[in-house]
């Protein structure tokens, strides 16, 4: 939305519907956004938008591993876990501020991922997201058994009775996550963006095409991979900071899980691979859809949701690789006659040269 | 319980050198098995080792089914997104079905018709999981036997190196395809069904099975017998060996820890081609 803006001012000269409805859009979208827990007051409603939002961070995580690089991770549930309990530990053992936390939590992401990522990076894409698997269940026996980080009860936050910043805690109310969840969300879609846009972006999706003719054109195959990893890797343990910070309670059995990371996968492929919005869209629709489901069919028991999901990702594999955006991209046709009629220009300049 | 390991790598190295797709769901066919050999045991009062040749039928044909449903469509696309994903998916939504329908409380065959110890000297061995590695290694022979032996095997041998010389030569590579599901069913079957006379069953039992599985594979070599057998029998020593050595909580690590090192140093496995 800030981006529309800057191009508006920029480039005064020639101002299409596009940018007026872009820009109305976008305002419209962040006034909805940043008054959403006020128009909704409801603790249920801010929750899942709350949730809504974690997992947009998470998804996007997984897109710019998965989607614009070329290895599918299985197992993002590793570094969303080992973000939730770096925090976790060290505010609990030492009143650490999660925020400094979070930081540690993406560096020690990031090592995992150079470490998982140097025999795997190489080979096939099956292999990264096998190994990524079975480092999952690694991690969870290793947590299960760890003393240190409170083993199978797993780790309890001290609840404080005073909101702070700080402290990453706020009494009663929901309406500061929300806000904090929404600025690392715009943080981290900033990122991928600029990341999408920049060399690095270029390299990884010229290497997504085809590996060999990149590296045949002097891309270090390895190296881009590596930092798209450490990016990834990062921005999952970002999302997993803060669901500790917002639970208030992490254990191995419930992060370092499969479907912690099918969460990942979903709201990436759902709503499009390789595309900026495509992580939120995905997230705004399953994830209230599957609480909704749970709520409906049985309890967290019944896995309804979960059979739900598996049968998603199957038809999106089988039919329609791209997602929901793809589907957009196909239908193009239809929607080429809407988007003729916003870039036709309303104040036209005299010197119009090839911009647009 | 090594032998074991390597009568299910066996069917997932002989499905993923034939299609020459990463099987996700191939855990999930034992799980599928081992609640098919529980539900038999506790309607039937049919004990785990007279219901395999039903496991074999039922996970053959839950193999055939994710062939012509799922994976001769994905065959067909080029991505290999779709070829990942969609046995994945079907890992999800064969494991969530099975929780939804038989809640995920942790399962075991009481009473089974091998139970107790044997003792050799100083060496105690639990019946069940004799019977388990000597059924094994038996159902494996029987597969090894059709596959280098008889003239299916070997025309099945050719579809796994070379599908176009094969589909000149007059093989019909579809109903080999059928074939690898089949004896990949045989081998999932039987091995869940012997799993069931002593480890618990719970939906999310598979994922082990899968995750072990693909270590062995890789291991052994993708699309090499001869290699599962040999890596199956390795994983299941170093398993045996750590759960000893370094407590049985953390038997499993070692085992992902040699995945990655056998990757990084000898990514073809130990037999692999190629």
């Amino acid at each position: 939305m800030k981006d529309n803006g800057k191009q508006l001012m920029n480039d005064t000269r020639k101002i299409s519907r596009g940018m007026v409805f872009r820009v109305i859009g976008g305002l419209c979208l962040a006034i909805f956004l940043l008054s959403f827990p006020h128009i909704f007051t409801s603790n249920y409603l801010r929750n899942l938008a709350i949730l809504t939002c974690m997992w947009a961070i998470g998804g996007q995580a997984w897109n710019v591993l998965s989607g614009y690089g070329s290895r599918y991770s299985m197992g993002h549930a590793i570094f969303f876990g080992l973000g939730a309990y770096s925090s976790a530990v060290l505010f609990t053992k030492y009143g650490i501020s999660p925020w400094i936390g979070m930081i540690i939590g993406m560096l020690v992401s990031s090592s995992i991922s150079v470490i998982v990522g140097f025999p795997t990076f190489k080979l096939t894409p099956a292999y990264y997201g096998m190994a990524t698997l079975g480092f999952t269940f690694t991690l969870q026996a290793v947590f299960l058994n760890w003393r240190w980080v409170g083993d199978s009860r797993g780790v309890f936050m001290p609840l404080l009775r005073k909101s702070s910043i700080l402290d990453f805690q706020f009494a009663n109310n929901k309406t500061q996550y929300y806000y904090i969840v929404l600025f690392l969300l715009v943080l981290s879609y900033l990122l991928v963006y600029k990341v999408s846009k920049s060399k690095l972006g270029f390299y990884i999706r010229a290497m997504k095409e085809d590996e060999l003719a990149a590296q045949s054109l002097g891309v270090d195959v390895m190296k881009n991979l590596q930092i798209v990893g450490i990016i990834s890797a990062s921005l999952a343990s970002v999302a997993g900071t803060f669901y500790a910070q917002y639970m208030l309670y992490v254990d191995p059995m419930s992060v370092y899980n499969s479907i912690t990371s099918n969460n990942f996968i979903l709201s990436a492929t759902l709503g499009g691979i390789a595309t900026i919005a495509g992580p939120l869209i995905g997230a705004i629709i399953f994830i209230p859809t599957g609480e909704l489901i749970r709520g409906w069919i049985g309890g967290s028991g019944k896995a309804f949701d979960q059979m739900l999901w598996g049968f998603v990702i199957i038809l999106i594999a089988i039919y329609r690789p791209s997602g929901i955006l793809g589907w957009f991209k196909e239908h193009a046709k239809f929607f080429s006659g809407i988007s003729k009629w916003m870039k036709e220009p309303i104040v036209r300049s005299n010197h119009d040269n090839s911009r647009m | 319980m090594g032998a074991l390991y390597a009568l299910v790598a066996s069917g997932l190295s002989l499905i993923q050198g034939l299609m020459n797709i990463i099987n996700f769901c191939h855990g999930d066919l034992v799980t599928i098995s081992m609640y098919t050999s529980f539900l038999l045991w506790s309607v039937f009062k049919m004990d785990p080792l007279v219901s395999i040749p039903v496991c074999i039928i039922v996970s053959t044909l839950v193999g055939i089914a994710t062939h012509k449903l799922i994976i001769s469509q994905v065959l067909r696309s080029p991505s290999s997104f779709g070829q990942m994903f969609s046995t994945y998916g079907l890992g999800i939504l064969i494991a969530s079905t099975l929780q939804f329908v038989f809640t995920p409380n942790y399962r075991s065959v009481l009473n089974p018709f091998v139970e107790g110890s044997i003792s050799i000297g100083a060496i105690n061995i639990s019946k069940p999981l004799l019977f388990g590695a000597v059924g094994a290694l038996l159902a494996y022979g029987l597969c090894y036997w059709f596959i280098r032996r008889t003239p299916e095997g070997q025309a099945l041998q050719a579809t796994e190196q070379d599908i176009d010389a094969a589909k000149m030569m007059g093989i019909d590579t579809e109903k080999m395809f059928l074939l690898g599901w089949t004896i990949s069913g045989f081998c999932v079957g039987t091995a869940g069904a012997l799993l069931t006379n002593f480890y618990y069953i719970h939906p999310y039992v598979g994922e082990t099975f899968s995750n072990i599985s693909f270590v062995v594979v890789t291991l052994g070599g993708y699309g090499s017998f001869e290699g599962s057998l040999i890596a199956g029998l390795i994983v299941g020593v170093v398993e045996t060996i750590s759960g000893y050595v370094i407590g049985p909580q953390y038997k499993l690590i070692p085992v992902y820890l040699t995945y990655l090192i056998v990757l990084m140093f000898r990514p073809r496995g130990l037999m692999g081609r190629r």
